[in-house]
């Protein structure tokens, strides 16, 4: 009898251990879903008179926010920015010539933002520009911005918790530009 | 008594050899002094270096460390500055688009 109360109490604290990390799974934010695959678009490097190509992980983020000087406001807006991210994605290509990347390098891209919203979609002959966000929990948790000009393709996609609005309050730190957004 | 004492005090001679056993073992033990000090340097030196190497190790590991951080820090600003920049220049274009639509609309009103 007490065999059997101790394996049952043993197969309880299992169970329980089992759930909680099912409830953690289930709860935890979905980065990888969130973080678009770009790799086809690295191969324009070799065609692009300037290039960008950086994919940041989040221990890297993190390593970059712990550098960030401790104390001054403006810098601590610029961890508290960091501290949020998951990762950046950054594919920047200008060419001297048109017509190097191909409309299924750009729709390989659209094609993984199903359920993501398109706040800016903007479309001319030759060009196209369009921002969306993904939203979780009330939480903007992804940002893709895609430009696509006949000399120029960049897509930026930052995953993670993004405060559109404290990035635009960090113009003139950590390198970042005048950007004027609206406060919501 | 006296017969005593004077045996007791006599003048004996060492037995053959005594003196060369007893250089012999002044010898030795001199050199074990001598083994014990240099085993005690050795010790000391090789300590010594574990420290250095121990110090060198953690400063370059320190170096190192700060270079990737220093390296993390610029890539991570240079892909927030390109974010910002695609930001603008999409912010850019809206408002030329919205700008261009609304001198047609006043054309157009202007036309009617």
């Amino acid at each position: 009898m007490k065999t059997m109360t101790r394996r049952a109490r043993s197969m309880t604290k299992y169970l329980g251990g089992l759930w909680l990390c099912a409830a953690l799974v289930v709860s935890a934010p979905d980065a990888q879903a969130q973080a678009l695959k770009l790799d086809h678009l690295s191969r324009l490097a070799a065609e692009a008179t300037e290039s960008v190509d950086l994919t940041l992980p989040p221990e890297l983020i993190q390593l970059a926010a712990g550098a960030v000087a401790q104390g001054d406001p403006k810098q601590a807006a610029v961890k508290d920015l960091l501290a949020g991210l998951k990762g950046i994605t950054v594919k920047s290509f200008k060419f001297d010539r048109d017509g190097v990347y191909t409309q299924e390098d750009v729709d390989a891209v659209y094609s993984q933002l199903s359920g993501w919203a398109r706040i800016v979609d903007l479309k001319e002959i030759g060009e196209a520009v369009s921002i969306h966000l993904l939203q979780e929990a009330g939480q903007t948790s992804g940002l893709v911005v895609v430009v696509a000009e006949p000399r120029e393709l960049t897509v930026v996609n930052i995953v993670g918790v993004i405060d559109l609005a404290k990035l635009g309050a960090l113009a003139g730190q950590f390198g970042i530009p005048e950007l004027p957004i609206p406060a919501p | 008594m006296e017969q005593q004492l004077r045996s007791a005090l006599r003048r004996v001679e060492p037995s053959a050899g005594f003196s060369d056993r007893t250089l012999t073992r002044i010898a030795g033990a001199e050199r074990a002094r001598a083994s014990r000090r240099r085993g005690r340097a050795l010790v000391v030196a090789l300590a010594l270096a574990a420290s250095v190497a121990v110090a060198t190790g953690a400063g370059w590991l320190h170096t190192k460390r700060q270079a990737g951080v220093e390296r993390a820090r610029q890539d991570v600003e240079r892909a927030l500055r390109i974010t910002s920049e695609t930001l603008l220049e999409v912010q850019s274009k809206v408002q030329a688009r919205l700008a261009s639509v609304g001198q047609e609309h006043l054309s157009e009103g202007q036309g009617l």
